[in-house]
């Protein structure tokens, strides 16, 4: 039962036999393809498609998967959390496949989000600690917003050319088109957040709150990787460009230094680890940017060493965590002798890291520098000062925790789970670096060949003879054996650099505070509860937008001139003097009953127009409303508004009233379409047998009005019952 | 004919038998459980038949439009007709375990199947003062579910909601007055041929600033949404679930119909106030959703930002960008539904809707959790789930006409939500609570409904083609209303 635990890792490795098994189908050029219609109206498909980069990253992806997973299963022995863990981590594990293989960019982009997703709750693991929840919606945030930035890119570029799979993408290209820089700027800040580039970087040190076998499998060996894998991909349709360049060259360079430098501050091992990774990225980026074949070379060779020995630094970090409890560089000495294989597999690791021959590390270093000579001194530069402090990480992590004086008494045992795989990889770094001829023309030739769109030839060795970057090589060698002397003080400066300038993550942290102060004060002074606000606000609203629609036509006065009677006047004069009375007196009684004229003279008005119904109608409905409006008053608090509240109020109110009078006159303007008025007149009496044209229209021909008004009145009244059940609440709570 | 009709008379039927039995709770719940069952099934009929044979309309009384009140579905007001049976099919049954006997008692089952009557008539209805009583009718219906309980916090809440859609229908009416004045004509087929080519007279203009008003208030746009952040957490979660799946998008569904029929949705006018509006209504809403830190006013904020990004849609006004509106319109209604009722099972399991109280589910109900993250991802708009696909027809329409800024203000409207909605998780999720779990399991009648809702906005999203088909045409058609208009007023000249 509990050799269970090992299933995901089984079906992670019979994936990667899987794939393994198409390597000579890749190896002769050829591409697997597959594709179902999911949404034709949307020309959305579900399309895959398996070329050399793809299955680089597939086999990484399932070995590396396979390695973690069965760490994981030993690391969680006796955590009941087990089973979640390896479910989210299986879950990530399909997303990140996907991703790799799809070819539709709706697959692409439905895999992506699906691994900020489960990134999001594998980095909230322990969520029981605040650290790892805001960072879990730190990194979720970033990736989020590079996510919609991406999405944005790839509509655009399905606009351009009608389809949504890359490779058409890729025949196609962009570079020339006016939407370039557009297109690029979001596809950039897509890959830049989701593979940590400044400036979104910091992100990546924080997800380090995970448990150590996530940071190993998502933040270093493959999740952070799929902006690379995407720039890679979409090198042909965008790349090449001085704008690629610059973009990639400026962003790498800076990522690869601050990531390297600030791997020195760190004595937490893990997070030493997380900040390599970020160099690692950062020289990807970079060499993508060169665009040579050569650096692109590099740049594909880079991600297999890369993937390799970082995954095995993370296992053996976890490993001395596991085995003494702490992963401080301060607090752990001289265990070598009592925890060998751990010491093994962070050697193997870190040689790698240092580009010592014959482990692959050295093959990508010499790549690298190769690269870098052939565009300028400057970024050599930057690639000889990076790696000279990858040389001194990694022996402030192979060397310090094992040798000198043992820090402590003894070590807790280790089972099979938690080191196989670690010793596998860095015994792999250890193959490949040795018989490069093993992947250079079956693995390397045709990925170069999807990423440059081009066939090409490629031959890899170690030894070249004696240039340029072997002697950049020994350099770096010399040059980080020397530094790392000092460490202890190169440290203390850069802590107090840190303390001093403070981190990218204040910055974020103050924007999301800023954020939050906005959004209290923009909440708290809109919907403040406070509802003759709301009033004047909505009131204010109608007739902003009825004076907008007014002055926006063109509206004339009235030809033939209004013809008033002097009954007219009188009952205007009477509405106008008890709307007078209402607004100014003192007294709710006299209010009451000056809104009771208003009343009376709307009703006369009415008779006046021969509508005896109507008008009984609307005197029987003021008086009630008079009376309900006594009833309430009392009631109710009375409240002081300010001299200009009532002013606001007031003007509001009369442009209303203005704007609602002009609308009128508008309408009166417009000769009036009388086919309704002559049907109803002609089939009262005839068709539904009724004299009275108003009592039919309201019973049979507009019947279901009625009934809604019906219900209306019915539920007005259950209504009333309910709310006058209703008892006051004492504040007792 | 009995198709049209019976999504307005079924719940209204309903209605008169639950008010007779109130006295009997099981029966009730048989009878409104049987009637909103009757109502979806209706909807799927009414659905089926408009799919194959186009629009259909129904005389009421045997007069003929546009004397007398005309009933009309096309293929979107029976999809929506469809949807809000099934939605009150849910929220029935959530209602069994989250209602008390009193609330059922002062008539709460009443109320609901009276608007769930009037929503299905304001979908239905082909005729603008018939429109104007069926949102009197939801208006009403809506006031008695928020005053059931008889809280005091309830009565506030309703105050402010009944008095603020007092002023929108009010000036719906006046509009509509001023509209009859104007053309002579009711009926909304029949208006549109009378108003054809009339979008800049004076009077027509100022009748559509009267009607815009209107739907925008009960659409809850800026600066008109008061009344829902006011209202919507005060009552039941059952309460809660019906209003925001059901009534802002009725708003959103007839200023479409109407501008799209009668007024001419792309006069400049109209254009810019919903430009600004939608802009500020998916700010407020984001900013309110970030801030609150009571979970049903942040989802009354999150409801929002979805009219927000509705009102864009409509902004940009063509085929296309109607199209994507439409989508989100249909979508959201089921993953409004969806987030509510989840956030009332959250509320249920944690014994508090306080978001700095809550906590630790998802170590004592993980599958409650992993439903909850995918309706959080239909509220987002991630895919596979229903909400992602108006988003990428949305920004493709933007996109096609160079309205960048409408493409970022959804993409930050995306962003701001996704941040809402996992501030949200992480409380009700991941923190410790401030006291103990009251260790509570969910029932049939919470879980059921809940799962299935979830299930949906997933199938949604994974199926979507149905929705998109319909967006397609029933857009096309909004366009381009000949086939309405002869299917209403027949070959009438």
């Amino acid at each position: 039962m509990s050799l269970l635990r090992f299933l995901p890792a089984v079906l992670s490795a019979l994936l990667f036999v899987a794939f393994a098994n198409q390597y000579p189908v890749i190896a002769r050029g050829d591409v697997l393809t597959v594709a179902w219609d999911w949404l034709p109206t949307l020309g959305v498909e579900l399309a895959f498609r398996l070329d050399g980069l793809s299955l680089l990253f597939a086999l990484l992806i399932t070995g590396i998967g396979a390695v973690i997973l069965s760490y994981a299963a030993d690391y969680f022995k006796t955590d009941p959390r087990r089973d979640r863990l390896q479910i989210l981590l299986g879950l990530f594990a399909l997303s990140m496949l996907g991703l790799v293989l799809s070819d539709d960019a709706i697959s692409l982009f439905l895999f992506w989000e699906g691994t900020t997703l489960t990134s999001f709750l594998l980095v909230g693991f322990d969520h029981h600690r605040d650290v790892a929840r805001r960072n879990a919606v730190q990194a979720l945030i970033i990736t989020g917003l590079g996510g919609l930035a991406l999405l944005i890119g790839l509509i655009t570029m399905h606009q351009i050319t009608g389809s949504w799979r890359m490779s058409d993408w890729n025949a196609a290209g962009f570079t020339d088109h006016a939407a370039y820089p557009m297109i690029l700027l979001a596809v950039l800040i897509g890959c830049f957040t989701k593979s940590a580039q400044f400036p979104f970087h910091y992100w990546l040190p924080n997800a380090m709150a995970a448990p150590t076998p996530v940071s190993a499998y998502l933040h270093s060996a493959t999740m952070v990787k799929a902006g690379i894998y995407l720039l890679l991909r979409l090198n042909p349709a965008l790349g090449g460009t001085e704008l690629w360049t610059m973009a990639l060259v400026t962003c790498g360079g800076i990522t690869m230094i601050l990531g390297s430098l600030w791997a020195l501050r760190q004595t937490d091992l893990k997070l030493m680890m997380a900040y390599t990774t970020l160099m690692a990225l950062g020289a990807l980026t970079l060499l993508i940017g060169l665009g040579s074949d050569k650096a692109l070379m590099a740049a594909i060779v880079f991600i297999l060493v890369h993937a390799l020995y970082k995954a095995a630094l993370f296992l053996s970090v976890g490993m001395m965590d596991k085995q003494v409890g702490t992963r401080d560089l301060r607090h752990i000495h001289g265990m070598g002798k009592s925890m060998p294989l751990a010491w093994a597999c962070a050697a193997l690791g870190a040689l790698s890291m240092a580009g010592i021959p014959p482990l692959i590390g050295f093959l990508g270093k010499e790549l690298i520098y190769t690269a870098t000579l052939g565009h300028s001194l400057w970024v050599s530069g930057v690639a000889l000062a990076a790696n000279v402090m990858m040389v001194m990480t990694a022996i402030a992590v192979a060397w310090g925790p094992f040798v000198g004086r043992a820090s402590h008494a003894q070590a807790k045992p280790m089972s099979v789970g938690l080191w196989w795989g670690t010793l596998v990889m860095g015994l792999l770094a250890l193959i490949l670096g040795s018989l490069p001829s093993l992947i250079d023309s079956s693995l390397v030739q045709p990925i170069l060949a999807a990423v440059t769109g081009r066939e090409q030839s490629v031959y890899l060795s170690l030894w070249h003879g004696i240039n340029g970057p072997l002697v950049l090589s020994v350099a770096t060698y010399a040059l980080g054996f020397v530094l790392y002397r000092f460490m202890p003080r190169i440290r203390a400066t850069l802590s107090d650099i840190e303390a001093r300038y403070g981190e990218m993550d204040n910055l974020y942290q103050w924007k999301l505070d800023s954020l939050h102060r906005v959004a209290g004060a923009t909440t708290r002074s809109l919907q403040n509860g406070r509802m003759t606000f709301y009033l004047r606000v909505t009131f204010g609203m109608l007739s902003l937008i009825l004076w907008a629609a007014l002055l926006d036509s063109p509206i004339r006065w009235p030809e033939q001139g209004l013809a008033l009677t002097w009954i007219d006047l009188i009952v205007g004069l009477l509405a106008v003097v008890g709307t007078w009375i209402v607004v100014r007196t003192e007294s709710r009684l006299i209010a009451i009953s000056a809104l009771g004229i208003v009343g009376a003279a709307v009703s006369i008005v009415f008779v006046m127009f021969g509508a005896i119904d109507v008008a009984m109608t609307q005197l029987l409905v003021d008086t009630l409303m008079v009376i309900f409006i006594a009833v309430a008053l009392v009631r109710l608090p009375r409240v002081k508004l300010s001299r200009l509240t009532n002013r606001v109020a007031g003007f509001i109110a009369i442009t209303l009233g203005a704007g609602v009078s002009v609308a009128m006159l508008a309408v009166l303007q417009v000769p009036m379409h009388l086919e309704l008025t002559e049907f109803f007149g002609q089939n009262s009496l005839t068709e539904a047998l009724g004299r009275n044209v108003v009592n039919v229209i309201l019973v049979d021909f507009r019947a279901m009005d009625t009934l809604g008004e019906i219900a209306v009145v019915v539920i007005a009244a259950l209504a009333a019952i309910a709310a006058l059940k209703s008892k006051p609440e004492h504040k007792s709570v | 004919m009995t198709l049209l009709i019976s999504p307005i008379a079924i719940p209204l039927l309903t209605a008169t038998l639950c008010l007779l039995l109130r006295d009997s709770r099981a029966a009730m719940r048989v009878v409104s459980l049987l009637g909103t069952f009757a109502l979806a099934y209706a909807g799927a009929l009414l659905y089926l038949n408009v799919e194959t044979a186009g629009p259909i309309s129904a005389q009421m009384g045997g007069w003929d439009g546009p004397f007398g009140i005309t009933l009309v579905a096309d293929l979107l007001s029976a999809t929506l007709v469809m949807l809000t049976g099934l939605v009150g099919l849910f929220v029935v049954i959530f209602g069994y375990s989250d209602l008390t006997f009193g609330e059922e008692r002062n008539g709460h089952m009443v109320f609901a199947q009276v608007l769930l009557a009037g929503v299905c008539g304001a979908f239905l209805a082909g005729d603008l003062f018939n429109l104007y009583v069926w949102f009197e009718v939801m208006l009403i219906a809506s006031f008695g579910l928020l005053v059931v309980g008889g809280k005091s916090i309830q009565i506030d809440g309703a105050v402010k909601y009944v008095g603020l859609n007092l002023i929108a229908t009010t000036a719906m009416l006046a509009g509509i007055g001023l509209i009859y004045g104007a053309s002579g004509g009711l009926n909304l087929a029949h208006l549109h041929q009378l108003l054809d080519g009339r979008s800049g007279e004076p009077a027509v203009l100022m009748a559509a600033a009267l009607l815009l008003f209107a739907f925008a208030t009960k659409s809850a746009m800026f600066p008109l949404f008061f009344w829902l952040p006011a209202a919507y957490h005060t009552p039941s979660h059952t309460t809660s679930t019906l209003f925001a799946a059901l009534l802002t998008k009725v708003g959103v569904y007839t200023l479409l119909r109407v501008f799209t029929l009668v007024f001419d949705l792309q006069h400049p006018l109209i254009q810019s106030l919903l430009w600004v509006s939608g802009v500020l209504t998916l700010a407020v809403g984001v900013f309110g959703a970030i801030h609150e830190v009571q979970a049903r006013r942040v989802l009354a904020f999150l409801v929002m930002v979805s009219i927000g990004i509705m009102t864009l849609g409509m902004a940009a006004g063509d085929v296309a960008a109607l199209k994507g509106t439409l989508l989100y319109l249909m979508q959201t209604l089921i993953v409004t539904a969806a987030l509510f009722m989840a956030v009332g099972c959250v509320a249920y399991l944690s014994g508090t809707e306080r978001l700095d109280e809550m906590g630790g589910l998802w170590r004592s109900h993980p599958v409650v959790g992993g439903l909850f993250v995918l309706v959080m991802l239909g509220v987002a708009g991630i895919p596979p789930t229903s909400g992602f696909w108006p988003k990428v027809v949305l920004i493709d329409a933007f996109a096609s006409e160079q309205h960048w800024g409408l493409v970022i203000a959804v993409a930050l409207g995306s962003l701001g939500t996704l941040y809402a909605v996992m501030r949200l998780f992480s409380a009700a999720f991941w923190q410790e609570p401030k006291a103990p779990l009251p260790g509570l399991m969910l029932d049939f009648n919470r879980a059921a409904p809940m799962t299935a809702l979830a299930v949906l906005v997933v199938g949604l999203g994974v199926s979507a083609e149905f929705l998109i088909q319909v967006a397609d045409s029933a857009s096309a058609s909004l366009m381009d209303p000949k086939l309405y208009v002869e299917r209403v007023l027949g070959a009438r000249e």
